[in-house]
């Protein structure tokens, strides 16, 4: 089944990274067709950027964005230009440090990623894989046995353990998100 | 010429086989036939492996040289010389090129890559004629024209300042820098044999004679005007020591220049591989 | 400097610059020349990390015109070369890639396509350079371009392009973009030995009888092994001029070897077309409207196609593997077989020119879908499928 996902947000915001997480997981760790491909201006850091992945069990015909199943939007200016492209019964994920509001009657998850990554990891590089695992566990798209094993394989051996870590705080915030 | 009677070209045992065998394209009184005979003779004389020592050139009447040289040569397109060394060198570090260029080839539409193969040291011969204009174009005025002469481009006067080329390899970082006329052969021959033995870029120009077209739009229309116009142009960096700004008004330097040693292009190469490769 | 360091045998998550890489070190490209201009910069960052590695040279030069250059110098002193660029820089190339055509000098070039014309837009796709890859050279010269339309085809089709260099001594472009160029996908790199029975060695003339450039003998075109500078395979003079077929230059005031010289260069690449062209069919047996498309936009093609043979309509695709020399015999098969042809390219047009000539020819109607900087979207592509089906 083709599942289409857009990332957007600003240059630095981890965009590219996630989607890549997402797009290895899903070629690699889960064994189906993922094509990751992204769009970016002409500055190095800043400016406004968005990375699509498409999952798929057979051959990817089309790499690009039809209509998203999901939506992650890190920035107003990403909720503006997007929100309204998804599917009636896609899901838009935000994180509340970034996204107040979002138009449209959409299934939302707001993930305050930013926060618990700063807060209980020290650095707000650890968004990224909290805001993974969160997607996955919510979206089933992928085994997070397997997502979690790319985790591991993608990072330094010293952050293994606490990228880990930051891996189950996410599947603990989506479990927490969706019995609210 | 006929390019039939290059019958040298498919027997190349002996090294002046085809200087003997063949017939050039020089004008009168141009000064590349005596350059190409000095080159040959070093090359004779040292019994050189042409396996290794490859010849190039570039655009220019001086593409014609190889009818009269002693070993393979590649020409190149206009310019692009010193860059088509860079390649051939990385790719086969076992040659040593022996390189010729014009002064529009080298000092106009190839100072790019001139001065970049000085900087990077890159391991040829590279040997500048410099005869003041576009030769085989019709004599227009080159980056070398001297200011006030003219060329068929320059029908009121060169005004410009010309390029010095030996000043330009020195402050590109040309680790070997000499200049000497068509007018100072054994002094050239001399030079060229100890850059044939440096590692890195040695450049050598060699001021010469254009009768044909500097010659005959600058009041110099016989070739032996030229030739002693050349010759007392020409001071050496001894001399020229204790002379004043205004004795040398006009004049330029021969000798050598510079001889330094640094590392050229292919062992700074080779020790990227070995970092990459963790020896 | 192992050979396992050179294919890198396995499943990976590569983007299509990489996968370019990859390709080239895997066919065994030993040298790169480059000059840094986007959408193409991935190119020589994982050149200057790989070759090394292999034993190879990077080297970064001052421009483009001395990246060819360079390219051109490592190809005569027998290293199989590469070099990789975009919008200008491409045109930079121009000079050298028309002279390596005319001096048969195998090499490769990857041309990560971006938006023009002058500078345009750096981080977009477009195709406008695909008449410049055949035509952008002075004089009259054939050339071979293939355009991948995946992550795992830039790698295929980089070790192709080296193949198709060595085989027939020519450059050999690479139609990326920068879509293509920075797309995620897995690519799959079979076991070394595998891999190395696809792969064309650089060879070496014989050391009597040498003749350097291509020549005719029995009315048959004769592609003799590459130069190699300081062997004995090399003429003794090698002129950038026109050339006979030993090497020597043509001055004649009636150059009646230059015909010669430019006849045997087009014919080697024009009548060898059936043998250099690479494509693939889609629904094609029973089509009335056939996508023609290269690149990614085959791809929104084939989307199309399956959509709508969904609402019934009978579409058909061929994809362009290469794309010069241009494939008539397999387009001229279409066109006998179906009413009408779509072309989708992401330029105003430049290879429809040749598509149209082939299907007024058949008395087909072809048409043109445009799309500038951007990858069609597949209903634009359906929509004028069901308006000429």
């Amino acid at each position: 089944m083709r599942k289409e996902m857009r990332i957007a947000g600003y240059g630095g915001q981890g965009v590219v990274t996630l989607s890549m997480l997402i797009t290895t997981a899903a070629s690699l760790a889960a064994g189906k067709f993922s094509v990751q491909t992204d769009a970016y201006g002409p500055t190095a850091r800043g400016g406004a950027c968005y990375a699509d992945v498409v999952i798929d069990d057979e051959e990817i015909d089309y790499p690009g964005i039809i209509k998203p199943d999901y939506l992650i939007l890190f920035s107003k200016d990403a909720v503006s230009s997007y929100a309204r492209s998804i599917k009636p019964d896609g899901i838009i994920f935000t994180d509340p440090t970034t996204v107040k509001k979002v138009p449209g009657k959409v299934k939302r998850y707001e993930l305050p990623v930013q926060q618990i990554a700063l807060d209980e990891f020290g650095k707000s590089v650890f968004a990224n894989v909290i805001m993974f695992s969160a997607f996955l566990k919510i979206t089933d798209l992928l085994p997070l046995d397997a997502a979690r094993n790319i985790v591991r394989e993608s990072v330094p051996k010293k952050a293994i353990d606490v990228n880990m870590k930051a891996f189950d705080r996410g599947i603990e915030l989506a479990d927490q998100a969706m019995s609210e | 010429m006929s390019i039939s009677m290059l019958a040298g070209a498919e027997r190349p045992d002996h090294p002046l086989s085809r200087y003997a065998s063949t017939m050039h394209i020089f004008c009168a009184g141009c000064g590349y036939g005596a350059i190409a005979q000095a080159v040959t003779r070093v090359y004779a004389e040292r019994k050189l492996d042409k396996m290794k020592y490859v010849f190039f050139t570039g655009i220019g009447c001086h593409s014609a040289l190889p009818t009269l040289l002693p070993g393979y040569t590649v020409m190149t397109l206009h310019g692009r010389l010193p860059a088509v060394v860079t390649g051939a060198k990385l790719a086969n570090p076992e040659l040593k090129p022996i390189c010729f260029c014009g002064d529009g080839d080298l000092l106009a539409i190839g100072t790019n890559h001139f001065v970049h193969a000085c900087r990077r040291n890159l391991d040829m011969v590279l040997i500048l004629l410099h005869n003041n204009v576009y030769g085989m174009t019709g004599g227009q005025a080159a980056p070398t024209t001297p200011t006030e002469y003219k060329g068929t481009t320059a029908p009121y006067g060169y005004l410009e300042k010309p390029f010095d080329g030996c000043e330009l390899a020195i402050a590109s970082g040309a680790t070997f820098v000499s200049r000497w006329t068509s007018a100072h052969i054994k002094q050239f021959m001399n030079t060229l044999n100890k850059a044939i033995d440096h590692r890195g870029l040695s450049f050598i120009e060699v001021v010469t004679t254009c009768p044909t077209y500097f010659g005959r739009k600058n009041k110099m229309p016989e070739p032996i005007d030229l030739f002693r116009w050349i010759r007392d142009s020409a001071v050496s960096i001894k001399k020229a020591e204790g002379m004043s700004e205004e004795e040398l008004e006009g004049k330029f330097l021969v000798g050598e220049f510079q001889k330094t040693d640094r590392p050229d292009l292919n062992t700074i190469y080779k020790e990227i591989i070995k970092r990459a490769q963790g020896d | 400097m192992s050979e396992d360091k050179a294919i890198r045998t396995g499943t990976h998550v590569i983007t299509g610059n990489d996968a370019m890489v990859e390709g080239a070190i895997a066919a065994g490209c030993r040298f790169f020349a480059g000059y840094p201009i986007t959408p193409q910069n991935e190119v020589p960052e994982m050149f200057s990390v790989r070759l090394p590695e292999v034993g190879g040279n990077f080297i970064q030069m001052e421009d483009e015109i001395g990246s060819i250059a360079a390219v051109v110098g490592a190809s005569l002193a027998g290293a199989k070369a590469m070099t990789s660029t975009s919008g200008p820089g491409f045109s930079l190339m121009q000079e050298y890639i028309s002279q390596a055509a005319q001096s048969e000098i195998p090499l490769v070039v990857g041309n990560v396509q971006r938006t023009g014309p002058g500078s345009g837009i750096v981080s977009v796709p477009h195709h406008g350079d695909v008449m410049q890859a055949r035509y952008g050279g002075n004089g009259d010269y054939e050339i071979i371009a293939v355009a991948p339309a995946s992550a795992q085809e830039s790698f295929d089709l980089t070790v192709e392009a080296f193949n198709l260099a060595e085989k027939w001594r020519t450059p050999v472009i690479i139609l990326s973009d920068a879509m293509l160029g920075h797309c995620r996908e897995k690519v799959v790199i079979q076991s070394a030995e595998e891999f190395k029975k696809n792969i064309i060695e650089r060879k070496i003339g014989p050391r009597k009888g040498f003749k350097p450039f291509t020549y005719e003998e029995n009315g048959e075109l004769i592609v003799p092994p590459p130069l190699q500078l300081g062997t004995h395979a090399f003429p003794f003079w090698l002129p950038s001029v026109s050339h006979n077929e030993f090497g020597i230059p043509i001055l004649d005031t009636v150059p009646k070897g230059s015909f010669k010289m430019v006849k045997r260069l087009c014919d080697k690449i024009i009548k060898n077309e059936e043998k250099i062209t690479m494509t693939e069919s889609y629904y094609l047996d029973d089509a009335d409207v056939a996508v023609i498309a290269y690149g990614l936009p085959a791809r929104t093609g084939l989307r199309a196609v399956r959509e709508a043979r969904e609402q019934g309509i009978k579409a058909g695709l061929l994809r362009l593997k290469t794309i010069w020399p241009f494939a008539q015999t397999a387009i001229e098969k279409v066109a006998e077989s179906v009413k009408s042809i779509v072309v989708p390219e992401i330029n105003m047009g430049q290879l429809f020119i040749e598509i149209d000539r082939v299907a007024a020819k058949k008395g087909v109607s072809a048409h043109l879908v445009i799309q500038i900087s951007k990858l069609h979207e597949p209903h634009e592509i359906l929509s004028k499928i069901k308006e000429v089906a």
